[in-house]
């Protein structure tokens, strides 16, 4: 479903998330967990977002030992006032209007 | 389990060959967050969804939709080439026309494109190819 904004619910669930910490790299198996999409349909979605460049990805600086360096995405500045916009427009499920879920969100990552 | 995902980390390790290099990253980050994924049906499924992933773009990409309209007319036209009656002269002379030919319109591409690099893009070019291996189709 589509909503006016233009994007799937389950791409405004992944701006949703990413917005709650716009400043924080996040990996994909967290926004995965966090918004319970598999990965065959949250990937595609980071790809479109960041080829409309509203999300910025880079690897890992430093090679962790144990484990591959792993793959960080955030919104861009364009993405952020995207996110905003489209999640204000977005009807909520449990009568809270989303944009504020997504402060509601802030606070608990800033808390 | 275990070899159950060591196999579908090879899948999508082989299957993220065909993206294009912008795409292949994504591919790559999939197969890298695997590792955090809780082992068994979780990290399988993690791993199938990058399959699914690659297979997905390499259709947008337009690589997988060649090769696969080229094997399904190829397997059509081997059919309806390999079917008559037992001992009939012509059946053997059939079956060797179609594979040759078959063998030609996948070698040569592929030959070319080593010698001249890929094709140009674009929709003019895509028909002129589509209807070359069209017009070959009834002569086969």
């Amino acid at each position: 479903m589509a909503y006016r904004s233009g994007f799937s619910a389950q791409t405004l669930a992944v701006l949703a998330d990413l917005c709650a910490t716009p400043s924080r790299w996040r990996h994909g198996y967290g926004i995965a967990r966090d918004t319970g999409l598999k990965s065959g349909t949250l990937y595609p979605i980071l790809i479109r977002l960041a080829d409309r460049g509203l999300v910025e990805a880079r690897w890992e600086d430093e090679q962790p030992a144990g484990r591959p360096r792993r793959h960080l995405y955030r919104l861009t500045p364009d993405g952020l006032a995207a996110a905003a916009a489209a999640l204000a427009q977005a009807p909520s499920t449990d009568g809270t209007p989303a944009g504020d879920r997504v402060q509601g969100r802030r606070r608990v990552a800033a808390g | 389990m275990s070899w159950l995902t060591g196999v579908m980390a090879a899948l999508l390790r082989c299957s993220a060959g065909l993206l294009p290099a912008d795409r292949r990253v994504w591919a790559d980050a999939l197969l890298a967050e695997a590792g955090a994924v809780p082992a068994g049906r979780h990290r399988l499924a993690w791993l199938a969804g990058g399959v699914r992933l690659t297979v997905r773009e390499a259709a947008l990409a337009r690589r997988l939709t060649y090769p696969l309209a080229f094997a399904a007319a190829a397997v059509g036209t081997a059919w309806s080439a390999w079917s008559g009656p037992a001992g009939d002269p012509a059946i053997v002379p059939n079956r060797v026309g179609v594979i040759a030919l078959a063998v030609i319109l996948a070698g040569l591409p592929w030959a070319i494109r080593r010698v001249r690099g890929p094709a140009a893009g674009g929709r003019a070019v895509r028909l002129v190819r589509t209807g070359g291996y069209a017009a070959l189709l009834p002569w086969s």
